[in-house]
């Protein structure tokens, strides 16, 4: 069947395309926030107090880095720029966008007290008061209870975008359950493997190899559900889902987003 | 020898009922107005996240060139002075009428 579609073009009243936009919808300043903010989302204050040669010693601090680099490029999508406070001065339960927004002010505070606390006590002999917190910061139940919260923004970091982009029926790839974990877990799986490229300490590079090829697999797992789920839904759902499998995007996605991915990974690990 | 299919979609705003862009606007500045329940944008609370326009199931949405999202207000300006939305006043083949769905006496 030759299907001819024409639909109306006009510039005044249609939404243009842009350079930034990507054929996803979403303009690059916008994933790469999504992708920053979802590799912060592993990097939360460790249970204890890190040593000198752990990893933990800096995420939080590369943490605090990513999430502001995040901010900024979600920044730079909106185009209403000057009106950005509009944001803070409201909260809308229904909307996944304005729950992101407040995850991403709250995360802050977290990273900062373990940023604190993961500074050497000589570094801090000049400031007694920063010092005297940062001791109470490091005690070990105000730790484990730090460690608890950011582990509970991280994971809300991580999911919400998935369920922003699932809430939106108008578009049927997205509008699949799966989303949401799907970006938690790619977003586990891409801090993981970032924390192990610059893990210093044997161990520590053992253990975020083993977590990031634990992530991955569920990530890939994930999306092969998500596609069944579509696949099995509504005729809209299924076309959708044939996108990837044989449709435009099929060589697109496999190849440039799931193959070079993992490629790049491995060649990352050393 | 392939077959001709026409599809007539609407893309301009349908003010749904449960409309989408208004439940995922982060700042509330897209909202159902009183009259008629048509669907509104209010310029100065919008930041232009274009969630509302990924939301929009008819691609009815645009940015507007000073920034905020917008859309069709059913020219709400007009139709509370009593008169017709502009795009029903000026056509002229009387193909589009204007009125309440309920109410269908009027015309």
């Amino acid at each position: 069947m030759l299907e001819i579609v024409t639909t109306r073009a006009n510039p005044m009243i249609d939404p243009p395309c842009t350079c930034g936009a990507g054929r996803s919808g979403l303009p690059v300043p916008r994933r790469l926030g999504r992708r920053l903010d979802g590799a912060v989302g592993v990097l939360p204050a460790p249970g204890r107090r890190p040593g000198a040669r752990s990893v933990g010693f800096v995420l939080p601090w590369l943490g605090l880095v990513l999430l502001s680099l995040g901010m900024g490029a979600l920044f730079l999508d909106l185009e209403h720029k000057l009106y950005v406070w509009r944001m803070y001065l409201t909260f809308q339960p229904a909307s996944p966008m304005s729950w992101g927004g407040w995850i991403l002010i709250l995360v802050y505070p977290f990273l900062a007290l373990a940023a604190l606390a993961s500074i050497p006590d000589d570094l801090l002999a000049g400031w007694p008061a920063i010092a005297r917190f940062a001791a109470r910061v490091r005690e070990p139940a105000a730790l484990r209870r730090l460690g608890s919260a950011s582990m509970a923004v991280g994971i809300a970091l991580g999911i919400y975008t998935g369920i922003l982009l699932s809430t939106l029926g108008a578009r049927p790839l997205w509008a699949t359950a799966a989303l949401g974990p799907l970006f938690l877990v790619s977003g586990l799986s891409t801090g993981a493997a970032f924390a192990h490229l610059i893990a210093r300490d044997p161990d520590e590079q053992a253990t975020l190899l083993k977590a990031d090829n634990a992530f991955l697999g569920v990530e890939l797992a994930l999306i092969g559900l998500m596609l069944i789920g579509l696949l099995t839904a509504s005729a809209v759902h299924a076309d959708a889902a044939r996108l990837l499998l044989g449709g435009s995007y099929t060589a697109v996605f496999w190849v440039l987003v799931v193959a070079s991915a993992s490629c790049c990974r491995s060649r990352c690990r050393r | 020898m392939g077959h001709l299919r026409l599809t007539i979609t609407s893309e301009r705003c349908n003010h749904c009922d449960r409309p989408p862009c208004v439940s995922c606007c982060p700042t509330g500045a897209s909202q159902v107005h009183d009259y008629g329940k048509v669907v509104l944008v209010d310029h100065g609370k919008c930041i232009g996240c274009k969630a509302c326009l990924a939301s929009c199931p008819y691609g009815a949405r645009f940015i507007h060139p000073e920034g905020y999202a917008d859309k069709c207000t059913f020219c709400i300006h007009r139709v509370e002075q009593g008169e017709l939305p502009a795009c029903v006043a000026v056509c002229p083949t009387h193909c589009m009428t204007f009125g309440d769905l309920d109410d269908p006496s009027p015309r």
